[in-house]
């Protein structure tokens, strides 16, 4: 019979990575994913009701006014990568700090995000989206509230 | 002092599950386990080579603005060192692993090598949350007695302490979809109490489905259907919270691995053709670990399947719990 050593050490390791895991999302608000490989694997945990996303649209390009302002999604050659998940996460946490008024913070992830994923010249704004989903998915109701307006000044190409 | 050695003992001779130490009297689960572990690394060796084995531009700056722990050295040197860095040690590791699975050594390279290819393009969002599973079995089948052979094999001591490494593997697994559970019956009851729509309610798939369609901006195979049939889809999606929450106390029954693994890859692919996530990790590991587990037993009745189902013994009027595991 193996030993009760490993058997007991192998019970304390599911033990201790149920405990770090869940502990992620207490000690680890927003950033649940920064503790790889450890994780509680706490996702689609609430069912989408009222649902308030932080997004981006472009309002102008290379000089040109884009009417009516184009979503992230929509920036194919605008922006660099516009389908990366990152960009979206990145995005609700600066509306966030936005929110919260942290003036330190916003401007980090601000800077991040224009410098990662954007390509001057380029005026755009975050805005905030407000739907319910299965209205928006049966007639396109959602109510856009714009928070701020940005410019990235640049030499056309 | 007596009853804490009864207890030991009582939880030596039946951890994980009454007659554990039956499968290492046979050959067979210990051969069987090994070429699995063997599966496991040769799916590593495709990963290396086979997964973004392109050099993307926007990588270096997307894991640049929020790198990972095991990556923090990234950003530090040019995206192609550390892109170059990540991958040769991830192929060598999976080359040795392939070629020599017995040996420690091996295994520890494998397991740094996938940690960081998994941190490094976690980091950018490219590799979805169920890669971090897979660092965690690379990690635990470390321990599995060094220089293993299958021939001449093992004696019964080291045969057991394989097939515990590899039972602990697939604990950890399911305890992964038990976690999982609880964070959505914790969801639950969170919005219960705030009068919204909770996961027990009939139009909750069709929300979940709506929602994660429109963030993507895609469309799936059966996502449309489901938001125009929620009725249809709700015992499916009641099914899964039950897959989910009892998954855990499943790696103590081993007559259920066999479906229950079956249950959770059609789960993901469900997910997939609902909501384009696939989970592919966790397929695969579900394949190994479950369907093809060494520990499972033979067809039993009908009727002593459902006894074993978690919830259902009860509702059956009889005890539910494990089926004596016997050799076969």
């Amino acid at each position: 019979m193996a030993s009760p050593t490993l058997k007991i050490s192998l019970a304390a390791f599911l033990a201790v990575y149920a405990s770090v895991g869940l502990a992620t999302e207490i000690a680890l608000p927003g950033h649940e994913k920064s503790a790889i490989p450890f994780f509680s694997w706490f996702l689609f945990t609430r069912v989408p009701n009222q649902m308030h996303i932080y997004a981006v649209r472009v309002l102008e390009y290379e000089g040109r006014t884009l009417e009516p302002p184009v979503l992230l999604q929509g920036t194919i050659g605008i922006m660099a990568n516009p389908f990366s998940p990152k960009t979206h996460v990145l995005i609700q946490e600066w509306g966030r700090s936005i929110a919260a008024g942290a003036t330190a913070e916003r401007q980090r992830l601000r800077k991040i995000f224009e410098n990662t994923f954007l390509r001057p010249p380029v005026r755009y704004e975050l805005i905030l989206l407000t739907y319910d989903p299965l209205e928006r998915w049966r007639n396109g109701t959602i109510r856009i509230t714009p928070i701020e307006e940005f410019a990235i000044p640049g030499e056309m190409r | 002092m007596k009853k804490s050695n009864h207890i030991v003992e009582s939880f030596a001779r039946n951890f994980p599950f009454r007659g554990f130490s039956a499968y290492a009297t046979r050959l067979d689960p210990f051969i069987q386990a090994g070429y699995l572990v063997r599966a496991f690394y040769a799916f590593l060796l495709f990963a290396s080579v086979g997964i973004f084995f392109r050099q993307d531009p926007a990588l270096g700056a997307e894991v640049a603005s929020g790198p990972l722990w095991p990556v923090y050295w990234a950003p530090l040197v040019s995206p192609a060192t550390a892109f170059w860095v990540v991958r040769v040690v991830f192929i060598g590791g999976a080359l040795s692993a392939v070629c020599f699975p017995n040996l420690r050594a091996a295994r520890v390279l494998v397991a740094i090598g996938l940690f960081e290819f998994v941190a490094l393009y976690a980091s950018a969002l490219r590799l979805d949350i169920d890669w971090y599973l897979l660092p965690v079995v690379a990690l635990l089948f470390i321990f599995l007695p060094n220089r293993w052979k299958s021939i001449p094999v093992p004696p019964a001591a080291g045969r057991e302490r394989f097939l515990l490494i590899f039972w602990a593997a697939q604990a950890v697994t399911l305890l992964t979809y038990s976690m999982a559970g609880l964070g959505k019956l914790l969801g639950a009851g969170a919005q219960i109490w705030a009068g919204q729509v909770h996961a027990f309610a009939p139009e909750a798939a069709a929300r979940y489905v709506a929602e994660r369609l429109i963030l993507t901006n895609q469309s799936s195979a059966l996502g449309p259907w489901i938001v125009a049939h929620p009725w249809i889809a709700w015992p499916f999606f009641l099914g899964s919270m039950y897959l989910l929450v009892f998954s855990f106390l499943i790696s103590f029954r081993p007559s259920l691995h066999r479906m229950w693994g079956i249950g959770l890859v059609l789960f993901h692919v469900g997910n997939y053709l609902a909501i384009n996530i696939g989970f592919s990790a966790h397929i695969l590991l579900n394949t190994l670990l479950l369907v093809y587990s060494p520990f499972w037993q033979p067809a039993i009745t009908f009727r002593q399947t459902l006894r074993t189902l978690p919830l259902f013994g009860r509702l059956m009027g009889t005890k539910d719990g494990p089926i004596q595991a016997s050799a076969r």
